[in-house]
This record gives structure tokens, sequence and C-alpha cells, in this order.
């Protein structure tokens, strides 16, 4: 396990290093420049690129930041978003709030996910199996967009009006997190509860049907017996190959529920650090995007032998 | 036994998983407040009797420095800290900040203010010499502020040089006769002046105060300090700001609100509904929005001074033709522009230099005593320009590229006048490449492009902001429209002719004449407004139409 392990970390470093470098070499082939405005003159551009050190050979600057990344655990200064913040600075507010949120997201979207899944499961065919399905269309159809305004309009404008109390904050309230990260969440976790309860349904339809768990229901073990321990264990591989990505997205924030939100988190900080070429904030997100997602693989992977434990002594076999 | 460790681990997982949010969702807010500020005025929930003006924006505060400063947010919240040695009052005059009176010498070149007593935020006294420091500051190459050219706009004697790094900074035209009198020295008269000290790259700033915090200057509510009406307090990066009342501000009785609560709230729906609510008092409409608006007592419109033109690259094969220019220029129905796809104040513009900018040595707007009918919307006239110039181009078939914004009004206004032009101008065909705006910049001061949307916002009140742009070689010039007599007109009236006050109006018309009329060199298309929703309670809100958008120290919130 520990050489596993230690083999699986080698190829992350290398993995980040590589996504950092081509990262590093695309922002800079790519047209257009953070200095850019309708203002600004030519000779004061090449100003800003001498005090950004932006006018030095691409050899140079990626040696630089590679350095300063590396050692110091710093990405630079924003050039246009915050102009001359500190980045890791602006990363480590909002990272915290992205990852806080898309977690919160998660457990509440698994959890009823799994639930709508097994009751439509073991009640196959019936009006709750249907009712499932319907669900799942619904969360995957609906855009989030609309789903956070629906959310927005009716649970936090309409019932405030009608009842006079704010059970629900329009926008995200750093110094009330938990009352206001409810509606957010439960929009951000819609897209979660659809893909969990198809994919565990079709699985666990199937595992049902299998002749162990026919075998185990003829042994006599009691139904909670049969169901959990071999039913719903052997379903869950699938989900987890599904959620492992999905909680990666999650984590780094969603564009569409921080900007209905007012959630300062890093989803809509990396499109308009895209759309303005604020560079480092660039690199920056998408460095802690691999982290989360090299590290979120190597999770699932062990996961898997622990749900799974034929898939550990195959891989122990290799 | 290992099945039953197995699925205790699973659990366990599933549980840290729930566990770890539960302990998260306890714990103090994960973007820790930057200072302890009255518990009363906490964000979205303003207690009552607190006078606070609360804000919806639609960006993160992109800088409270006045060097780095380049949008109008920005330039909206210095403005709130830090005052100048003038200031403008509701109707855009010129009245006294930190300068207390002023005289000039009998050629123009020589201001002397006198200062009043006044304070910063930490104790220490406004003096000349922070103006000094930071009008030096402003040009000073290893700052490398984007704004530094309104030093020569504005006339500093050797402005221009210092910013190339070619005279040290202590020639700048400015020097402290003493602490409470400061000596501005210009190259030319300016008319326009004292209008530009309202301006924030021209305010004050405390040297020893931004010395002693280097880099870290200006990018907390610790690094500010303030002489204005109002002080920072609280900044949460990408969520919100916070200023309250400067007790030190010389005319803090004068100011009747507790402060401002800036909030960032990307999506306009939202604080449309936060307005709703009354969680917010001021937040800007985008175009969707208007007509649900529009019958609210709340609803207001502002006049904008930006102008957004087609820039039609002159050095192009087609465009190069001014009939084909021409053709273009009559083609597109800017009304329908205005009334049906940006539906948001903004008036149709058939003039470059925009109505309520400037006004000349007759007391009238610069607008009121000009042509306003350059570019009309007129079909006939655009085909038979555009027959004219298809024969002279000797083509039946033409196709051209409109570039522009990647933003979704640009877009639509983009798409409306592809439809337009294919239409009205037989034989054309138009696609459309949209790109993010910085890049389109890009492209278009390359000169990789055949026509290009884009708009200009004035830097001051003369006529001379908008046209100075289309002078030769200027690297803003995007069309590279080039005429002799132009820029003979457009140098004299802000040299030979800057004492002439008759002679350069008369000049400016003429050249817009030139610009719009004689050779096309662009089609201008509308001059921008904003609709705004504005509690009935708030009164005193002044909008500006040049350098600070908004200034806030005479608001009153009624009980």
């Amino acid at each position: 396990m520990i050489k596993y392990l230690t083999r699986r970390l080698i190829i992350a470093v290398i993995t980040l290093l590589t996504i950092m470098t081509l990262l590093f070499l695309l922002l800079d082939f790519m047209p257009g420049s953070p200095f850019n405005d309708e203002k600004l003159s030519d000779s004061q551009r090449v100003l800003l690129y001498e005090k950004y050190g932006l006018d030095k050979p691409i050899v140079y600057r990626y040696k630089q930041f590679m350095y300063h990344v590396i050692f110091e655990g710093d990405f630079g200064v924003s050039y246009t978003i915050e102009k001359n913040a500190n980045v890791s600075d602006m990363l480590s507010k909002r990272l915290p709030l992205s990852i806080r949120i898309g977690l919160q997201a998660l457990a509440l979207g698994s959890v009823v996910g799994v639930i709508l899944a097994s009751v439509a499961a073991l009640k196959k065919n019936s009006i709750w199996d249907t009712l499932t399905t319907v669900i799942s269309v619904i969360g995957i159809s609906i855009p989030s967009y609309v789903f956070a305004l629906g959310l927005n309009y009716f649970l936090g404008y309409k019932l405030t009006k009608a009842t006079g109390i704010s059970f629900f904050p329009l926008t995200f309230d750093l110094y009330a997190p938990l009352k206001s990260s409810v509606l957010p969440t439960i929009a951000l976790s819609m897209f979660v509860v659809a893909t969990v309860a198809r994919f565990m349904r079709t699985e666990l339809v199937e595992v049902i049907g299998s002749d162990y768990v026919m075998l185990a229901e003829a042994k006599g073990l009691s139904a909670n017996k049969v169901i959990f321990r071999h039913s719903i264990r052997n379903a869950l591989i699938p989900v987890v190959t599904v959620l492992g990505p999905l909680t990666v997205s999650l984590m780094t924030g969603s564009l569409v529920i921080e900007r209905v939100f007012g959630i300062p988190g890093i989803g809509d900080l990396l499109v308009t650090a895209i759309s303005v070429n604020d560079f480092n904030v660039i690199i920056a997100i998408s460095f802690f995007y691999s982290i989360f997602y090299i590290v979120m693989q190597l999770f699932i992977d062990v996961l898997y032998g622990i749900i799974d434990p034929r898939i550990r002594v195959s891989k122990g076999g290799e | 036994m290992k099945r039953i460790l197995s699925v205790l681990l699973v659990i366990a997982l599933m549980m840290g998983l729930f566990t770890g949010c539960a302990k998260k969702t306890e714990s103090t807010p994960t973007v820790e407040p930057t200072t302890n500020t009255k518990t009363n005025s906490e964000a979205g929930s303003t207690a009552a009797g607190d006078k606070m003006l609360r804000i919806a924006v639609d960006v993160a505060l992109p800088s409270a420095d006045q060097d780095v400063a380049t949008d109008g947010l920005s330039f909206d919240v210095i403005a709130s800290m830090i005052e100048g040695l003038y200031s403008l009052d509701a109707d855009g005059n010129v009245i006294p900040g930190i300068a207390t009176d002023y005289t000039v010498s009998g050629d123009g070149l020589v201001y002397t203010f006198n200062l009043r007593d006044a304070q910063w935020s930490n104790g220490t006294s406004v003096t000349a010499n922070d103006f000094v420091y930071s009008w030096r500051r402003l040009v000073d190459p290893n700052v490398a502020s984007e704004y530094s050219f309104i030093a020569e706009v504005a006339g500093l004697k050797n402005a221009g040089p210092v910013t190339a790094g070619e005279m040290p900074l202590t020639d700048l035209g400015v020097e402290a006769k003493d602490d409470k009198t400061l000596v501005v020295t210009l190259e030319r008269p300016v008319p326009y002046f004292l209008s530009l000290t309202a301006f924030a790259t021209f305010f004050p700033l405390n040297e020893a105060f931004v010395t002693e915090m280097g880099d870290g200057y200006a990018q907390s509510p610790e690094s500010l300090i303030a002489n204005g009406p109002f002080k920072m307090v609280e900044w949460n990066k990408g969520y919100g700001f916070k200023l309250l009342k400067n007790e030190t501000y010389y005319d803090a009785d004068a100011v009747a609100i507790d402060g401002l609560d800036y909030r960032v709230i990307k999506d306009n729906q939202t604080s449309a509904l936060k307005f709703d609510s009354n969680e917010i008092d001021m937040v800007k409409l985008t175009s969707e929005l208007v007509d649900n608006y529009k019958e609210n007592p709340a609803y207001t419109q502002i006049d904008a001074s930006y102008v957004w033109y087609v820039s039609m690259n002159n050095d192009n094969e087609i465009f190069s033709n001014v009939n084909a220019r021409k053709a273009l220029q009559h083609a597109i129905n800017k009304d329908n522009i205005v009334k049906n796809i940006l539906n948001d104040g903004s008036t149709t513009a058939n003039f470059i230099v925009p109505t309520g900018l400037a006004t000349g040595p007759d007391g009238k707007d610069f607008r009121e005593t000009s042509k306003n009918d350059y570019g009309l919307y007129d079909v006939t006239m655009a085909q038979k320009y555009w027959e004219t110039a298809k024969t002279e181009l000797g083509m039946t078939e033409v196709s051209i590229e409109i570039l522009f914004d990647d933003a979704e009004t640009v877009k639509k206004m983009a798409e409306f006048i592809q439809a337009e032009l294919e239409t009205n101008l037989p034989g054309l065909t138009v696609s459309l490449k949209s790109q993010p705006k910085k890049n389109r910049l890009e492209l278009m001061r390359s000169g990789d492009f055949q026509v290009g949307l884009t708009r200009w916002g004035p830097d001051y009140a003369d006529p001379l902001t908008y046209l100075e742009l289309f002078l030769t070689g200027v690297t803003s010039n995007t069309p590279n429209f080039s005429n002799e007599k132009y820029d003979e007109n457009i140098i004299a009236s802000s040299t030979t002719m800057a004492g002439d006050a008759e002679g350069r109006w008369a000049a400016m018309k003429e050249a817009e004449d030139i610009l719009l009329d004689q050779y096309a060199g662009i089609a201008p298309l509308y001059q921008a407004g904003y609709s705004y929703l504005i509690n009935t309670k708030v009164t005193g809100i002044e909008p500006h139409a040049i350098g600070t958008p908004f200034i806030y120290k005479n608001v009153k919130i009624a009980d």
C-alpha cells in the first residue's frame, strides 16, 4: 500500500508540474494582454510590462514563477481583477468558501440521491420509481441558473415578503454563513441528486436481481442485511466513479451559483480571470483544480478497494 | 472481522463528509472580516436608524490606489475617501476642496493654491507636499500608472519627459512653497485645469504613510488613510467593503449619513430582488430588467458621456474608400439600437463629442451650437454611396467582418448591425467575430480588423477629450484616421489657440465636421445612459459624466 501511494504521489507531482508548465506556455501564446484599456498608451504599456517583469524572456519568467510557487507558495499578483493584490491571498479567502459550499452540496446531494435510488430500486415500477426518474430528469435538464433564480425568487424573496421573516437570505452573508448557504447548497446539490439517483438506481436494480443477492435472500438473511451489506455496497462503485470528478467541480465553485447568490468563490473568479487575461489568477486556480483532481482520483482508487475488496486483491496481484 | 472493519470504514468516510461540513458550518466565517466595525451595520442587516447607503455593484473593487485605478467604481471609492484641491458640485461646477482659493499668473501658466487646515485620518496634516508627492508618483515610471497621460492633459510642465523617464521626478511642474502653499507650473494655458484637480489621480497622498505601507498600500482598510468624507473600515475582497464617515474630515458636519456599504452581486436579477426586499438602496439595471422597473418611482436614468461608435479600419481595402464608410454610416438604424436593444436611457449619437460634456465661451453646450446630424439613418443615401463605392472598388460582392466584445448587449447590437447592413447594402455579407474586450482592443490597435464596435469615455470637460483620439498616429486611433487639417486644428486648440476660447471652439467644430462628414472616419452609434434603482428615501447622490461617476458626500437618507 505504501509503495503504491508513493508511486502515485510521484506521478501526481509530475502531473502537476506538467500542467503548470503547459498552462504557463499556453497563456503566453494566447493573444491579448492583461494591460489593454482604451486609455492605455503604448509607452505606458511598455512600462507596465517592465514593472511586472513581463518583458523578460519566457524561460526566465517561467523559472522565476516556478521558483516562487514551489518555494514560497507565491503566485504573484493580480493584474486586473484586484490590481496588485497577492493572488495567494485572494485565493486563501475564496477557496474555503467554494470548498465549503461544494461539500455541503455533495453531502446533501449524495444522501438524498442514495435514498431516492434505494426507494426506487426496491419499489421498482411503482409511483416512487417514476418520481425518482422525474426528479433525475428535472435535475439534469434544468440549467442551474434557472433553478438558483427560482429558489431565490420563491424561497428568498416571496416567502420573506409573505411571512415577514427572512428564512433564506437572498445572498450569501459572511456573518451568517450557515443560514445564508442553504439556498446555494440546495441549488448546487440538484445536479448531484439527479446524477447519484440515476446511476445508483440502475446499478441497484441490477444488483438486486443478481444471483448472490438471491442467494443471500434464500439463506434467510434479513432484508436490512441484504440491502445494506450486499446490495447498496455493490451498487456504490459506479456512483463513486461519477462522484469523484463531480466533487472536484463542486469544490472549485460554480460560476452560476456564485453569481446568483453573491458568493465570493473561485468559480466566478476563474471565468473573470480568463476573460480579462489575469494570468497569475488563472494559473493559481488551475493549480488548485489539478491538485483536487489528483487527490480525488487517489482517494477514489483507495475507496474502491475498501468498498469492494476484490479490486484491492486484483491490484495486489498485479 | 475484515468485512465489518471495511463496512465501518465506509460509514466513517461517509460520516466524515457530514461531520466535516458540520464542523465547518459551525465555525466562524471562513473569510474573516478585516476589521471590527460597528456591529449594527453588518452587511445586509442594517439596523433601523443606521444611515448607511447600501450599494450593490457587479464587480469586485479593482483598486483603491489612485495611481492604479482605471475604472468608475474605484474612482468613486477613492473620491469618497480623499479630497483634492478642488471638488465638483452637483452641477459639475468646480468648488473649493482642500484648496481654499488660488491665484493664476497673467499668462495662465502658474497657479498658486492656498490650502486649508485639514487632516488625514491618521492624525497628520494635509500639506502641499502631499500633492507634490502624489503628482510625482502619478508620472513615476516605476509606478507605471495607466492614467499618467492625464498629467500631460493637464499641461503640467515636463509631464511628458518625466513620464518617459527622461527627466527626474523633481522636474515636474509642481512644488510646495510651504506647508500650505502649492505652486503648479503649466506648459500651456489649460482652460479645464481646475476641474482636473477634482479627479482622483490629482488627489494628495501622505508620503510617509504610503512609503511605510510599500507594496501593501491600498490593499486593505489598514493600509489606507482618508482626508475626505469617508474612510474605509472593512474590505472583504470579492464580497464587499464598507466606508464610514470620517470624523477627521474638515467638513464632517456636512456629511449626513453614517457611511457607504458596498456589496458585490454579479447577477442583476438577484440585486434587483435585494432592492425589492429593501436590502440595498442603489443598483444599476441591465437592459433586460429596465422594462420591469420603468414605472417604479425608484427608477432613475443617469446620463453618461460614453460614446459608442463603429470604428472602420481606414487602412482596409474596403474601408479605405470614403463612400463605403459613408454608406455604413447611413445604413444603421441607431434609434432601434437605443430603443430596443439598450433600452436603458442611452440616446442616439449623430456626433462624437457628446451632449453635456463641455460648455463653450458662449455659455452653451458644445452640441447646442454644432451640427447634430452626422451619419443620420437614411437607406436611400446609404445605397447611393454603396453603389458608388462598389464601382470604385470594382466589386459586386463584398464580405466584411465585425469585431466586438463578448458581452451580451454588445453581441445583440452586433447582430442587429449585421442584419441592417446586409439588408440595406446589396451585395454585402457580414460575419461576426466576438472576443474578450482586452483581445478585441489588442486586435483593433494592431489594425487587425475591418469593422469594430468600440467606445470612448471622457477624461476632462473639453471636446478635445474625444477629438484628440483621432489624431494621426495616436494609439487609441483605431480606425487609423488621418487628416492634415484635422490634426492642425486639434493641435492648435491645445497649444497656440489654448488662450483663444472662441477660436479653438470653432476649430474643434470644424474638426468634428472633417471627421464625421467630409471623411466619415467613424460611424457614431449612441451616447450611453444608465438606468438605476435608487431608494426614494435617498437624496443627494451626485452623478458626474466625467471623472468620478458618483459623489456621495451630500447624500441624505430620510427616516
